[in-house]
């Protein structure tokens, strides 16, 4: 298969696009299409002050890589969940991060949750919701409370995260499925910034494929993590993912057209807010950030029960 | 007089994955090689030494291709 450009030997055939390129044109290519969809979209003006969330995997790294090479100032974020589970995972992990920051000499800011709350999130599963299990729910708590208070001080005008048209169709497969009216409101490729403290956050790679986005990374030489979290054996969101692409083999296109109409009816108002979503938040009396609780956030009340019931050392593993 | 001597030829190839070989018809298409093995095309990046592939690839008997999963996550849909 030949470049469309060059003519020269293919590395990627997209389908969904009819599109073969080279190398050098498909790495031209991604910049340009991450570029179109900030514009699209208004995701964030050429002088913003961004924070890009990684993890370690291809995903955020690639988006880290991509940003710099479009010429905006991004800083990266590192959350470290403390996730061992006989893996050193979250260690790993952020040696990921870590690396790509050093190789690039770029800023890493790196948020130590159990050395911050005094449990990694998997102790904090066990204790507050007595399942191990619900690992995956209190670490996007956290997660999101993280993002939000580093974007509170100011310092920057926008979160982005590496998440690709395959995260998003496999979530709104997920939203569909069970008619989760007020995610499927909430989903797209930006979240405002609220008056009431929430941090605006963007998808610069949400019209990208997975494929595309691990062909980059190989591409571009980026070294990233490539085991799942434990947590993610057996996860939903991944039995959608194999769905979706089971169609898309036999109908290319069918992710990115699943996506695309949503954001289209969405947009032509197919989903109307109810009053429980135009409530205005209270502001957490321990932290300071908006909840719908009328005394503290879910993230406080869940972190001050694992202090009061776990007395370990922070970083012990959880067997 | 006979000829002793007996040709053999390659016919298979593997790919590698996860650390685990797979053995496969040298000759086939990557992406027919694939389907065979039940993994999705769309779910895999194949390279051969440094060279990533496109799926039309014909497998060169004896070689050994790496397959790169490219499916990550596990959050819960929420």
């Amino acid at each position: 298969m030949k470049c469309r450009k060059c003519g020269e030997q293919a590395v990627i055939h997209m389908r969904q696009h009819k599109l073969a390129f080279c190398k050098t044109h498909f790495l031209e290519w991604i910049p340009q299409q991450t570029q179109r969809t900030i514009e699209r979209y208004n995701m964030f003006p050429e002088d913003a002050r961004i924070l890009v969330a990684v993890s370690g995997g291809k995903d955020s790294l690639a988006l880290w890589d991509v940003l710099n090479r479009l010429g905006y100032r991004v800083d990266g974020l590192f959350i470290d969940t403390g996730i061992d589970s006989g893996v050193a995972y979250s260690q790993r992990s952020r040696q990921y991060a870590q690396e790509f920051a050093e190789k690039h000499d770029f800023k890493l800011h790196v948020v130590d949750i159990p050395a911050q709350e005094g449990a990694p999130v998997d102790r904090a599963a066990l204790i507050t919701r007595n399942d191990i299990k619900k690992t995956c729910s209190v670490c996007g708590l956290t997660k999101r409370h993280a993002m939000n208070h580093i974007a509170r001080e100011g310092t920057f005008d926008v979160i982005v995260t590496g998440h690709n048209l395959d995260d998003e169709a496999a979530l709104l497969f997920g939203n569909t499925l069970h008619w989760q009216r007020g995610y499927l409101l909430r989903q797209g490729p930006v979240l405002p910034a609220t008056s009431s403290g929430f941090a605006r956050k963007a998808k610069p790679f949400c019209r990208l494929y997975e494929r595309e986005l691990a062909a980059y990374a190989l591409l571009r030489g980026i070294d990233y993590m490539q085991d799942e979290c434990p947590f993610a054996k057996g996860a939903t969101s991944l039995e959608y993912k194999a769905t979706l692409n089971s169609m898309e083999t036999r109908k290319p296109g069918t992710k990115l057209s699943f996506y695309i109409s949503f954001l289209k009816a969405k947009q032509e108002g197919l989903f109307a807010q109810s009053a429980r979503e135009e409530l205005v938040p209270f502001t957490c009396s321990v932290c300071g950030q908006p909840t719908f609780h009328k005394t503290s956030c879910a993230y406080c009340r869940l972190w001050e029960q694992v202090r009061s019931q776990y007395a370990g050392h922070p970083s012990d593993p959880v067997s | 007089m006979t000829d002793s001597r007996k040709r053999t030829y390659i016919t298979t190839a593997t790919f590698l994955l996860r650390g685990e070989e797979h053995t496969v018809r040298a000759g086939s298409a990557i992406r027919d090689a694939l389907f065979k093995l039940n993994l999705n095309p769309d779910s895999y990046l194949v390279v051969r030494g440094e060279q990533l592939l496109t799926d039309d690839e014909l497998i060169i008997p004896g070689e050994q291709l790496r397959l790169i999963p490219v499916v990550s996550g596990g959050t819960k849909p929420a």
